[in-house]
């Protein structure tokens, strides 16, 4: 058996959290899934996994605090956002924090492309699904 | 002087009685203590009161022109817990058969007169405790009135008869009406300068002296100042003649009223004791404005005077104080009412973010793993309701954001603000410019959401009013201050701010009073208009 890559996943809502995992434990180990960001950072320091996988908006502590904790301790964990939201600010932070960025709504095509890319060391990030209707 | 109320010991566990027993004496030193101190302190003003009532009692007459230690007493009473009452009764009576006997007062008379005296104090404070909660007697109208009525009126009104009465009957002076009228007003006047000063004082001076600005204490100063140069010149140095006109006496009543309206009630008591006292002091030497060769019917004049002055000043100072109260509260008000607004629409735009936002999303996956051939009109009809549901979420988004924008808290204030202007520069035909300072850290809540809001209602009244074709936007830190600045070349306005931006400014400079910040308008007509705000951020 092939040693597969450990994850943790934060998604503060419940359905999305199980429907993220159904999809990463075929190929990934999931190390942890929880709710918060500040569990988050928990969690990555307790079993230093390769990979996180975060969404943005969550309570106590946001999805991008969270990963400059984790950048700021140190932890070499590759980090892809996964959230509903789609301005530039948040992808520009991303992109700062050399992290991946996935549209939800295009998670089934997206996510596993984006991890490959962020573990390859390349930034990915979901191309948006249309232009803001005005 | 303030004494604090003991602590009741709280019960330790059974079996450690000795602790219980230490506790039970140390609180019960406590109280004792308080009870001495309290005796102890009132026992003296009272004391000293009486001494200067007797300093400032004519030559031969029996009756003094301003009697201090009734309003002491009544304004101890009016301060202390009731449950201490008794105490300072009882630590008057030595003071009191002391200074009088001192005085060379016959014992009967002065025991007489303790009854009058401490019946004034207690009648007088008794009827403003039942009528008035003491917390609040002298910052409305209604516990001044109540004061004035009862206190200063009604109870040297009462007791006079008796002090007159014991004059006459302890053959210690004659002339029941004249002596009754002398003890009335020289309690009144008293009583109307003495108690508001010591209870105001009492309450409100330490708290003052450390929050006042220096600006406001040297304004205080001079008042002072002003007051005691004017009350020497008008009632010491004027000397009673034909040539004098006696509308002078009137001189203090700028002064009076500049204490009663910058100052309150707080101000103006002790700017009229200081005149009552000079005033008085001056005439029982025979100088002064009244021109009358009886010493008595000088003093009663400007007793008269005194009187006549201080009750509508005190009155004004009230209104002027409640009026400062009610702003106060509406400011409050207006202020929780933001709060309260803007706890709602984060409520609203996280319940439409998470709840909404998400599940629609869990739609769109499920639409997406249907096993659909391409090119099947059922196929065409799932990319359709895809779309749809894509709109859905959208609209869902913007309204989330429109509410409460979300870069705000996970971003910080210089992302949410570029994505205004972002906004701004896509939905309107505005060339706008974004200077956000990427130094500034992330800042307290509160005020990040201040900013953001004001940024938001600057820029909406650019689009709305100004016809401007460009807007720069921008938010810098310098030396622990932010400074941002909205402006635009636009038309610009002359005349009151307030009209233009409306009820826009007002909720502005109402979430920045919290915050000590400040807002400026600066337009010209023709010449655009800039925002300017200014709010401290200590330094992390």
């Amino acid at each position: 058996m092939t040693t597969e890559q450990g994850v943790v996943l934060a998604d503060d809502h419940r359905a999305m959290l199980t429907e993220v995992r159904t999809l990463l434990q075929t190929r990934f180990n999931v190390l942890a899934a929880v709710e918060n960001g500040l569990l988050a950072v928990e969690a990555v320091a307790k079993f230093k996994p390769e990979l996180a996988v975060l969404d943005v908006a969550m309570p106590q502590m946001s999805g991008i605090t969270a990963a400059h904790e984790i950048r700021r301790l140190g932890l070499p964990t590759k980090i892809v956002f996964l959230t509903i939201q789609a301005d530039p600010e948040y992808i520009q932070a991303a992109q700062d924090l050399g992290a991946g960025y996935v549209s939800k709504s295009r998670m089934h095509s997206d996510l596993l492309l984006a991890i490959d890319e962020t573990l390859a060391g390349r930034a990915f990030v979901s191309p948006l699904l249309m232009e803001p209707l005005r | 002087m303030q004494f604090g109320h003991a602590h009741s010991p709280s019960l330790p566990s059974p079996g450690s009685s000795i602790q219980f027993r230490i506790e039970l004496k140390e609180t019960l030193n406590r109280l004792a203590f308080q009870k001495i101190a309290w005796g102890l302190v009132v026992a003296a003003a009272y004391y000293a009161g009486t001494k200067l009532g007797f300093a400032l009692t004519p030559e031969g007459h029996r009756i003094a022109t301003l009697w201090p230690p009734n309003a002491i007493l009544l304004a101890a009473l009016l301060v202390a817990p009731y449950r201490l009452w008794w105490v300072l009764l009882l630590a008057v009576l030595p003071a009191h058969l002391l200074a009088q006997v001192r005085a060379g007062v016959p014992m009967a008379t002065a025991c007489g007169w303790f009854v009058g005296n401490v019946g004034e104090a207690v009648l007088g404070a008794a009827c403003v405790r039942r009528l008035v909660r003491t917390s609040n007697i002298f910052d409305n109208i209604r516990g001044v009135v109540v004061f004035m009525v009862f206190g200063a009126i009604a109870a040297p009104l009462v007791t006079s008869f008796v002090d007159a009465f014991t004059v006459v009957s302890t053959g210690w002076g004659q002339g029941y009406w004249m002596l009754w009228t002398s003890r009335l007003f020289s309690n009144v006047l008293a009583e109307l300068v003495l108690v508001p000063t010591i209870v105001i004082w009492c309450s409100n001076a330490p708290v003052w002296m450390r929050n006042s600005a220096p600006t406001r204490r040297l304004e205080g100063a001079v008042l002072a100042v002003g007051i005691l140069a004017v009350s020497t010149l008008v009632f010491g140095t004027l000397h009673a003649s034909p040539n004098v006109v006696p509308a002078l006496v009137y001189l203090p009543l700028p002064l009076l009223l500049w204490a009663s309206l910058r100052f309150g009630l707080g101000g103006l008591s002790p700017s009229l004791l200081v005149i009552a006292f000079i005033s008085i002091w001056n005439a029982m030497a025979g100088r002064g404005p009244f021109t009358s060769p009886s010493l008595e019917n000088n003093v009663l004049s400007l007793q008269v005077l005194l009187c006549t002055v201080a009750i509508p000043l005190m009155l004004l100072a009230t209104v002027m104080a409640e009026r400062h109260r009610t702003e106060e509260s509406l400011r409050e008000v207006s202020r929780k009412l933001i709060y309260a607004q803007e706890q709602e629409r984060e409520r609203i735009a996280r319940e439409l973010h998470d709840d909404i936002g998400q599940q629609l999303v869990l739609v769109e996956l499920g639409l997406n793993q249907f096993p659909i051939e391409a090119d099947t009109p059922l196929a065409a009809h799932v990319t359709d309701l895809r779309k749809q549901i894509a709109e859905i979420s959208h609209s869902a988004r913007d309204l989330s954001h429109g509410l409460h924008p979300s870069q705000l808290d996970h971003l910080g204030l210089g992302a949410a603000v570029r994505r205004l202007c972002d906004e701004v520069a896509h939905n309107t035909p505005l060339a706008v410019e974004c200077n956000v300072d990427n130094t500034i850290g992330s800042l307290p809540r509160d005020l990040s959401l201040c900013l953001y809001r004001i940024v938001q209602e600057a820029l909406q009244n650019v689009v709305k009013h100004s016809g401007a074709s460009e807007v720069i936007v921008s938010l810098k830190q310098n030396s622990g201050l932010i400074v941002l600045q909205v402006a635009d070349n636009g038309a610009g306005f002359a005349g009151q701010e307030s009209q233009v931006a409306g009820l826009g400014l007002m909720g502005m400079r109402e979430r920045l009073r919290p915050l000590k910040g400040e807002i400026r308008i600066i337009s010209q007509p023709g010449s655009g208009t800039k925002v300017e705000v200014k709010v401290p951020v200590l330094a992390i």
